[in-house]
């Protein structure tokens, strides 16, 4: 019975707490093979549009998987395999090249807009502005720490 | 247990305070571990529950069917809180940027301490109650954060205890709601239903005579009790679960424009934690603003990881990693140490400190504690399983050095 009870050790609301450790690790591990084996499929050094698309794959999978747990992970990760298998550019992964900052006009409600387009997933928080800002810390930390750790992986080559 | 007992440990609305008086001696003063071990009954159950762990009754109130569930939290509380010091080890220096100016949750380390070493009064006091200058966690979201900042605000004493029941995760107005319920102990008792599980519900209906009778004594006069206007929405009171929000004098206060206040609340605590987590936005004031700046920096941030993806592509076949060199580079709170890549906005190479953990709820339970491993030959061709990251030698120096055994959080706390 204590085992039953002891399963229910988390709150309804599953939100997590970023490890940065734990989050890089992940991140390292999945990508540095998913790059070697890029690299080991593109022999030779010219660099082509697939490759960066591979790589830029590589790059969202990585996040989205090393940060689960969120809507805008299961989102990414959604996303990108549906364009994966369509073939399509992933671009930034997430569809809005650049959005323009929004005037004075509605001020806090087209911002809100932009947010949800930056995010992925976000046009499916429409109703929550809550969550959206939840799933926006979140996401700023783990771009954050993908960010650095691409730069670092460019500067130990 | 006297009744002055009880008062002392304030669980006074709890019925179950009048049976469970060993119970009572056991929160009093006994460790943790006699606390788990004692558990079997139901019945106190829900006043360990509630007692211990606001977070608890916060997030589950609704769910929880019986007391038996709350044990589980504590097993939580438990569990996590080492991963959660281990978590301000690994941010270094300034830990959680979140947490910077949230002492209470700095302060909430030391207590773990206690925690983990079953000093049960100890915790009891600071896990009680929310009074909540910070706000933020205090709703509904994973224990973490509302029992640090629990723990900040109320140091006071066992009576306090009765706040943590009372309102799981209220905002600071309803630190003002629980002194009145200590100060009518006896009525809460006699008007408790007896074998109600979830204790917040419970505080309603007490409050709401304990409010209305107060209404006009209250020496805090200026706040009418949004309960005592409708008492006859006991029906609801498991939606008011999360936040406690209190009519002002001449607001309004039908449920809508609460319910909007509570939003515009939760909103605004987010708000605040994006302020820290977004550098240089410690001085705006203003929601649109800052929002521009998030939007600003999210999209910098999708930039540089796109230009980075692509010189990632073109160096591809030299890809040479090391995991270890990686993971001591501190990058996880010193992004100013990487040298900047050319065009790429210096903004995130502020000292700003890497902020993890901001975000509440559940600590993904990764056993990421603190054993160093002697270092290994670097090997790239890595396994998902962190544990054989583990076994390849990771050994996040810095990092870890800084991370210790938990017990040493403490005094860099």
């Amino acid at each position: 019975m204590e085992s039953y009870e002891r399963k229910r050790t988390y709150p309804m609301k599953s939100s997590k707490v970023i490890h940065s450790t734990t989050f890089t690790t992940k991140y390292v591990s999945y990508l540095v093979p998913a790059l070697t084996n890029i690299g080991s499929l593109r022999a030779s050094y010219d660099v082509d549009e697939e490759t960066k698309k591979m790589v830029r794959y590589e790059v969202d999978m990585a996040l989205a998987l090393s940060a689960k747990g969120f809507a805008w992970s299961r989102a990414l990760k959604h996303k990108l395999r549906l364009n994966y298998n369509d073939d399509d550019r992933v671009g930034d992964g997430h569809g809005e090249p650049v959005t323009k900052k929004p005037k004075t006009e509605h001020e806090e409600e087209e911002r809100m807009m932009c947010l949800r387009k930056l995010i992925p997933g976000g046009k499916e928080m429409m109703a929550d502005d809550e969550m959206l800002l939840s799933e926006l810390g979140s996401y700023v930390s783990c771009l954050e720490l993908q960010v650095n750790i691409l730069r670092s992986m460019l500067q130990n080559n | 247990m006297a009744s002055d007992g009880n008062d002392d440990l304030g669980f006074k609305h709890h019925s179950l305070m009048n049976t469970n008086n060993p119970l009572c001696d056991k929160v009093d003063g006994m460790a943790l571990s006699s606390m788990y071990n004692t558990k079997s009954s139901n019945s106190s159950d829900p006043f360990f529950g509630s007692g211990w762990d606001p977070m608890v009754s916060l997030n589950q109130s609704e769910s929880l069917g019986g007391g038996s569930s709350m044990v589980s939290h504590i097993g939580f509380v438990n569990s996590h809180y080492p991963l959660l010091m281990e978590n301000q080890g690994i941010c270094g220096t300034s830990h959680f940027s979140q947490y910077q100016s949230d002492p209470s949750f700095v302060e909430l380390v030391p207590k773990i301490q206690g925690f983990g070493t079953g000093n049960l009064s100890e915790m009891v006091g600071p896990m009680s109650l929310p009074r909540c200058t910070q706000g933020y966690a205090m709703n509904h979201e994973g224990g973490i954060e509302r029992a640090s900042t629990n723990s900040t605000q109320s140091r006071d004493d066992p009576q306090i205890s009765e706040e943590g029941v009372v309102g799981a995760s209220p905002n600071g107005k309803c630190r003002k709601r629980v002194h009145e319920a200590n100060q009518n102990a006896d009525e809460e008792l006699k008007k408790d239903p007896s074998g109600e599980s979830c204790d917040v519900p419970k505080e309603h209906d007490s409050k709401k005579q304990k409010t209305e009778q107060n209404a006009t004594a209250n020496s805090r006069g200026k706040q009418v009790v949004k309960q005592a206007k409708d008492s006859s929405q006991t029906g609801e009171a498991p939606k008011e679960n999360y936040i406690h929000v209190r009519a002002r004098r001449g607001q309004a206060t039908n449920s809508h424009s609460l319910a909007e206040r509570v939003r515009r609340e939760k909103i605004s605590e987010r708000m605040k934690l994006l302020q820290e987590l977004v550098p240089g936005c410690n001085k705006i004031t203003g929601k649109a603003v800052m929002l521009d700046e998030i939007i600003n920096y999210v999209q910098s941030l999708q930039q540089q990881v796109e230009f980075l993806s692509m010189k990632l592509a073109t160096v591809n076949p030299e890809l040479n990693i090391d995991l270890e060199r990686i993971l001591s580079k501190d990058i996880l709170h010193s992004r100013g140490g990487n040298a900047a890549v050319v065009g790429f906005n210096p903004g995130i190479n502020s000292s700003h400190p890497f902020s993890s953990g901001i975000f509440p709820g559940t600590i993904s339970g990764i056993p990421n504690t603190n054993p160093q491993f002697p270092p290994l030959p670097p090997q790239t061709v890595l396994d998902n399983e962190l544990q054989n990251l583990f076994q390849m030698g990771f050994d996040s120096s810095s990092a870890m050095d800084s991370l210790g055994p938990i017990g040493r959080l403490k005094p860099g706390l």
